[in-house]
């Protein structure tokens, strides 16, 4: 399996911990996975816990993309947590951060959505 | 739908008419016998009676003792339904009767043959009035005298209210009969004739192209399953209906493609005096993705550039499209880089395409100073080899993807770089196809291995060397899908 997803709610916050690559063929994974835990947690903010993602091709962050404005939307938003350096320097390349913010790691993610 | 005189009234009159011969037929059988039961009953009963009287009376008409005779007579009528008992003489003179008033008259004036019972007794009128069977029986004295014969009379109506209300209840039951018949024909039309309207019903709606129609029919019966089997068959219809529509999704889909690859394999780059161009591509399996071009400058210059549609299918094509006019128009129209490509992302979120991202690479080439001006919005390194240092080396000027920011943003993080270039110097512009291109053991290409790559076939003139570059990353990602358009374009300046 080209990525697993599995997910767990800890306090107001649902994290998604991604295992794998985020690629063309996995990017339809993705989001119906994605579409199935919003209606399962009913939860506003998502940590997308990227430690154990090794890949994400330019299909992978139009997706990431594409889902965080779609949750903008519906009022929630999108954190990204442990980017490794091949992907923290795509996100600086294309400007991401204008959209998703990221974190050095889960924690990190939790203690700024908590004080919101 | 023209009127269908229903298979209902068929079927409700065959039943109504077997049901009413059966029944009748059984009152007519139970009538018969009932009548031939009753007769031999009545005849039983005449033939006793007559012949107890015949006994009794020998002796009192023998020594003519008209009142004795006279009372067993009339006790005789006393009996049920007996209309009259009385004695004839030889001549048929009545010599004693219940009714004294008819002594002396002759009996033929009484009574009046009608027929004969199967028996063979006799059923005559009497007195013009009743229908009686008439039983006779001659008087002996002492067992050879004839001194008369006794006729006793009963009542035939016995048999005629029986057979009267045989009539009346065989009439009753074919009034039931009549009436089931109508509550046949509803039961009917609950379990046939109704299920079978539905069937027609939804076989019309589906006909008219609601493939979403399902017959609610919940029976177990062979309509039931009629039923299931219909909407089994819609089911498949739909699904077909749905791949077929897929299908020319999909087609649709692929022609725009096709048309926006044969353009892109088809352009023809203008020619320089000291400089060559060439470019490679070779599109992925779905649409959407990379696409470059080579623009002549009002002021001789050259624009090179080349992008990646973030995104695939239809709206990455339809993006794709869009970009391939405007990019050349807003970068004729302003030589500065920035501010086109500035403009150039404010049309793309004007257009609403709201989660497609573009990354571009431009470089506008001046051949009177030998100069290339990079800007790159949101795209990875460019790889330069530097002839006097027979080395490659990488520049990436910072930027940012179109189609994220607001113009003015996008334009502020936009920063441009101007190289020089001498000759026999190359520079590779290329689409990240090639380094995310992934191994059968998992492995990506990388910027690294392209790098060696190039500086091993530096010296090749530049289609031959894009052709090596794309079977190095073939042979690299044999057995696996390409996933991901492989665009390149390189720029040389000649050595002499």
């Amino acid at each position: 399996m080209v990525l697993k997803i599995n997910q767990r709610k800890e306090e107001k916050v649902v994290v998604i911990d991604f295992v794998g690559e985020l690629d063309s063929s996995s990017v339809s994974y993705f989001n119906l996975k994605f579409d199935e835990i919003k209606k399962e947690t009913g939860g506003k903010y998502f940590i997308f816990n990227l430690e154990k993602l090794e890949f994400i091709s330019s299909a992978g962050w139009s997706a990431i993309v594409n889902e965080s404005k779609k949750i903008k939307d519906e009022g929630g938003e999108i954190f990204l947590a442990g980017l490794d350096k091949s992907a923290e320097r795509i996100y600086d390349l294309i400007g991401i951060e204008a959209i998703i913010k990221k974190f050095e790691s889960v924690e990190k993610a939790k203690e700024a959505i908590l004080k919101k | 739908m023209k009127k269908v005189k229903s298979i209902k009234t068929e079927i409700m009159l065959v039943i109504f008419f077997v049901m009413l011969i059966i029944v009748n037929g059984t009152g007519i059988s139970i009538l018969i016998y009932l009548q031939n039961s009753l007769l031999r009953e009545v005849e039983a009963r005449g033939k006793g009676l007559v012949i107890n009287i015949a006994n009794n009376v020998a002796d009192y008409l023998l020594i003519k003792y008209d009142l004795e005779v006279a009372k067993i007579l009339k006790e005789a009528t006393n009996s049920k339904d007996v209309r009259y008992a009385m004695i004839v003489d030889g001549k048929g003179k009545i010599i004693a009767h219940n009714d004294m008033l008819l002594i002396k008259k002759e009996i033929k004036e009484l009574l009046k043959d009608v027929k004969k019972t199967k028996n063979g007794s006799p059923i005559c009128y009497y007195m013009g009035e009743e229908k009686v069977i008439d039983f006779s029986m001659p008087v002996k004295a002492k067992g050879k005298i004839n001194l008369g014969v006794v006729h006793l009379g009963i009542s035939y109506s016995v048999i005629t209210d029986v057979l009267k209300k045989v009539y009346f209840n065989m009439v009753l039951f074919s009034l039931i009969a009549f009436i089931l018949s109508f509550g046949g024909a509803f039961f009917l039309s609950r379990t046939i004739t109704n299920p079978i309207n539905q069937l027609a019903e939804g076989a019309k709606i589906v006909g008219s192209g609601n493939l979403n129609y399902q017959i609610k029919l919940n029976k177990e019966n062979e309509l039931g399953m009629l039923a299931e089997t219909f909407n089994k068959m819609v089911e498949d219809l739909k699904k077909a209906h749905l791949t077929e529509l897929e299908k020319v999704a999909l087609e649709k889909e692929l022609e725009i493609a096709s048309k926006l690859q044969m353009s892109l394999l088809k352009k023809v780059f203008p020619r320089l005096e000291n400089y060559t161009i060439n470019a490679f591509y070779k599109p992925a399996k779905e649409v959407g993705g990379d696409f470059y071009d080579v623009i002549s400058l009002r002021d001789g210059k050259f624009c090179i550039f080349i992008a990646d549609v973030s995104g695939k299918g239809v709206p990455a094509a339809l993006v794709m499209s869009l970009l391939n006019g405007i990019i050349p128009i807003e970068i004729n129209l302003t030589s500065d880089l920035i501010k086109a490509i500035g403009e150039i992302n404010d049309e793309l979120l004007l257009k609403g395409f709201e989660n497609i991202y573009v990354t571009l690479l431009s470089g506008v080439l001046n051949p009177e100073n030998d100069t290339l001006e990079i800007v790159s919005a949101g795209h990875h390194e460019t790889l330069i080899y530097r002839a006097d240092k027979k080395s490659v080396e990488t520049v990436c000027p910072q930027g940012a993807a179109i189609g994220i920011f607001d113009g003015e943003v996008l334009k502020s993080k936009l920063k441009k770089e101007v190289l020089k270039i001498n000759k026999g110097d190359k520079f590779l512009f290329f689409t990240d196809g090639i380094i995310d291109a992934k191994s059968n053991d998992g492995k990506r290409f990388g910027l690294e291995k392209l790098k060696e790559f190039f500086m091993l076939n530096v010296e090749d003139t530049g289609d031959i060397l894009l052709n090596k570059i794309n079977k190095e990353v073939n042979y690299f990602s044999e057995g696996t899908i390409q996933t991901d358009d492989i665009a390149m374009i390189i720029l040389e300046r000649k050595k002499f």
